[in-house]
């Protein structure tokens, strides 16, 4: 049961119809032909034995003055002119009993079949029912009639009805209804089929069509849907199957346009990523493996499309630690509409040199995968003239340091000449070196050697190029080691110098040497602008605090200060107000840039005659976020 | 034996002077600026006056100007460094005895200690 029902949800849409309908008709056709058989067989029993009564009434009547003259032979004979009369197809026999049931004539060629006289031919009553027997392997009905002679009986007709002639009726009606049962199945079969031909053969078209289009051949369906039996184009009457194809049409239609536009737009991003200047790189969040890089990304750094794909970027590529860690933002959070802007030192295949780099990235989807588009500028050269501007600057100051700084080095090295010439004068003389005498020029060689060495190590760091990554920087520091270079020229100029240092500075994210360049190069410049005035108390101010998480430095000097009109000047390049010769008018320009490289403000307060102030704000940083 | 005074703000440098001049068979003293070796000057009256010029406070040349309206006949040597010629012309015409350059050389003080 289970097999077929299955075997029935298997089959196709056209043989459901078909067997489904069939089985209804053959279940229907069956119940009728069983009641019009039963119909038809009771009626036609009953006729038959109507018939038989009749017939043998007649014969009863025809037989009375025999059988009451006894006459057997002319019995005999009446019984088989009605045996082969017209009637002979129907009757298979005929016999006559007397009163005493025995056999007064019957029709039967050989002798009389005993099997008719065992079944009970008459009830009690005389009434003679008709009843089924079966006679030499026929089967008959017995139809009895009495032969009466006024109200006595006198004998009984018996006739044998061929039961062969109802079954030849009904075997006739058999055929006539299996051939129009076969007929209408024929009919149906036709039917059905031309039904589901035309149910199932669209949705089989469409089943095909959908096929078609989810291996992308959106053209080629269009036009066969367009084909489909039935179809009115887009609207337009019909009934559900052309509904269905006319929706599905659409909806082809509709899908058609949304990935012409798909692929327009992606035709549009696609070259923008091939033909784009910049080097676009694409990778994957979590691992920043290499998923594509366009032909400039190829052109700028050397890279070898088909061998870097797969690699690390941050094999690569170093990113600078800004604000916060650019690698924690790409693999985790990353804040709505976010773009990640930080530079990248770059080691490149080209050169060993590492190249610095500036990039702008945001997510995106690549190939179902989470991934980073990332788009580079090559910013070595600017970095790279950016430092010589930077260090030019610095040598500058410095060549007009190098006077103190001679004197500062001179220092050292006269107490140790002084002391070797001691050492020398009394070994010349031949006097012995007095053992304090000995001490005291070893420990003051020791410790003027380590002087002067100091002020070198100063000098070199303070020239050494800055390195591209930032570095935490405590401003603090950095003015202690300025203050250590030029400290003592400051006092031999007779210039105070005052720290006023908050112990609890932040740290800010910057390069130190640079920030010593800027504090060396205000400090100059408070210098030069005291040396001008007449004064007997100058000094310089130097100030830091915190406050509302910026780190603030302040330098202050009681100099000439600047005149209203040309403030909004000094911070220009090549403005100065020194003679030719003495400056190059770079030093607050330089300086401005620089604290605008650390996302720093400086403003200048000034008033003539009492001084200058210079005010640089930087933002704190914050190692822990 | 002569009696020397050394003006330096540079206490090293003060102490090698000592024992070198110590060696040269002088009496030394010893001020670290300007304005306390004028005191000792005052109250020592040394032979010759060393004194260096850069030095915070009272420089070299006020120090020269002054101890010469106290003893204009008192020979004040000053040390500069090398270079300084603008320095030497100005101390010169303060009626400086001499010059000594940074670092000294032994020659060099031997000379202008011997023509003083």
């Amino acid at each position: 049961m289970r097999y077929l029902s299955n075997k029935f949800k298997a089959a196709s849409l056209k043989n459901k119809i078909f067997f489904s309908s069939l089985a209804v008709l053959f279940l229907l056709s069956f119940i009728i032909a069983l009641f019009t058989r039963w119909i038809l067989f009771t009626s036609l029993t009953s006729e038959l034995k109507l018939r038989g009564k009749g017939i043998a009434g007649s014969i009863a009547e025809s037989c009375r003055g025999y059988i009451l003259t006894e006459n057997i032979p002319e019995l005999t004979s009446l019984l088989f002119n009605e045996r082969l009369g017209e009637r002979k197809y129907l009757i298979a026999y005929i016999f006559v009993l007397g009163k005493d049931n025995s056999v007064l004539a019957h029709t039967f060629i050989d002798k009389f079949p005993n099997e008719i006289m065992n079944a009970d031919c008459f009830d009690k009553n005389g009434v003679h029912p008709s009843i089924l027997i079966k006679v030499r392997g026929e089967e008959v009905f017995d139809i009895a009639a009495p032969v009466e002679e006024g109200i006595y009986q006198i004998g009984s007709v018996h006739i044998g009805l061929k039961k062969e002639h109802i079954d030849n009726l009904m075997a006739k009606l058999r055929t006539t209804f299996l051939g129009f049962l076969s007929a209408i199945t024929i009919l149906f079969f036709w039917i059905s089929n031309l039904l589901s031909k035309y149910i199932s053969k669209p949705i089989t078209e469409l089943t095909r069509i959908s096929d078609e289009i989810s291996r992308g051949n959106l053209d080629a369906s269009q036009s066969s849907i367009g084909s489909i039996k039935g179809n009115h184009g887009p609207t337009g009457p019909g009934d559900e199957v052309m509904q269905l194809s006319r929706s599905f049409y659409n909806m082809t239609n509709r899908l058609k346009i949304s990935q012409n536009d798909l692929r327009e737009s992606e035709n549009k991003y696609r070259s923008l990523f091939v033909s784009g200047p910049n080097p676009i790189f694409v990778l994957d969040r979590q691992t920043m493996e290499i998923l594509d890089i366009n032909p400039s990304a190829e052109e700028t750094f050397g890279f070898n499309k088909k061998a870097t794909l797969g690699k690390l970027f941050t094999d690569f590529g170093r990113f600078e630690y800004e604000d916060k860690d650019p690698i924690e933002i790409i693999k985790k959070g990353w804040p709505d509409g976010y773009i990640l802007t930080t530079n990248v030192r770059f080691y490149a295949k080209r050169s060993s040199q590492p190249l610095y780099i500036r990039v702008r990235a945001c997510p995106a989807q690549y190939s179902k995968r989470e991934a980073l588009i990332l788009s580079a500028i090559d910013i070595t050269e600017m970095v790279e003239q950016e430092e010589q501007l930077i260090q030019t600057s610095k040598m500058a100051t410095l060549g007009q340091m190098a006077a103190g700084i001679a004197h500062e080095l001179n220092q050292p090295l006269n107490a140790i000449k002084l002391g070797n010439e001691y050492l020398t004068m009394m070994v010349e003389k031949g006097n012995k070196i007095p053992d304090d005498g000995l001490a005291r020029v070893a420990s003051e060689v020791s410790g003027q050697v380590d002087r002067a060495s100091e002020i070198i190590n100063r000098l070199r760091e303070f020239g050494r190029k800055t390195d591209f990554a930032k570095e935490r920087v405590d401003i603090n520091t950095n003015i202690k080691n300025v203050i250590r270079i030029i400290g003592k020229q400051l006092s031999i100029d007779n210039i105070k110098v005052k720290l006023e240092l908050d112990d609890d500075l932040p740290l800010i994210l910057a390069h130190n040497n640079r920030m010593e360049q800027v504090i060396f190069n205000l400090i100059t410049n408070s210098r030069d602008a005291i040396r001008v005035v007449e004064r007997a108390d100058t000094s310089i101010t130097i100030k830091t605090f915190h406050e509302n998480d910026s780190v603030v430095l302040e330098i202050r000097d009681t100099g000439s200060g600047i005149p209203k009109d040309l403030m909004e000047k000094i911070f220009d390049p090549f403005f100065t107000t020194k003679e030719v010769g003495k400056g190059m008018g770079l030093g607050l320009a330089i300086i401005y840039g620089i604290v605008k490289d650390y996302e720093g403000d400086i403003i200048v307060e000034s008033e003539e005659g009492i001084g200058t102030t210079f005010i640089q704000r930087f933002p704190a940083f914050h190692p822990e976020d | 034996m002569k009696k020397i005074l050394v003006i330096d703000d540079e206490k090293p440098t003060l102490s090698m002077f000592g024992l070198f001049l110590g060696a040269m068979d002088f009496d030394v003293a010893i001020a670290e600026n300007g304005a306390t070796g004028i005191e000792l000057f005052k109250k020592e009256r040394p032979d010759i006056v060393l004194t260096d010029i850069k030095m915070p406070g009272m420089d070299g040349l006020e120090v020269l100007k002054k101890l010469k309206e106290i003893d204009p006949s008192v020979p004040v040597v000053v040390v500069t460094g090398h270079g300084d010629t603008a320095l030497e012309q100005e101390a010169l015409s303060l009626n400086a005895a001499g010059f000594i350059h940074k670092p000294i050389e032994r020659e060099e003080i031997e000379s202008v200690l011997s023509r003083v």
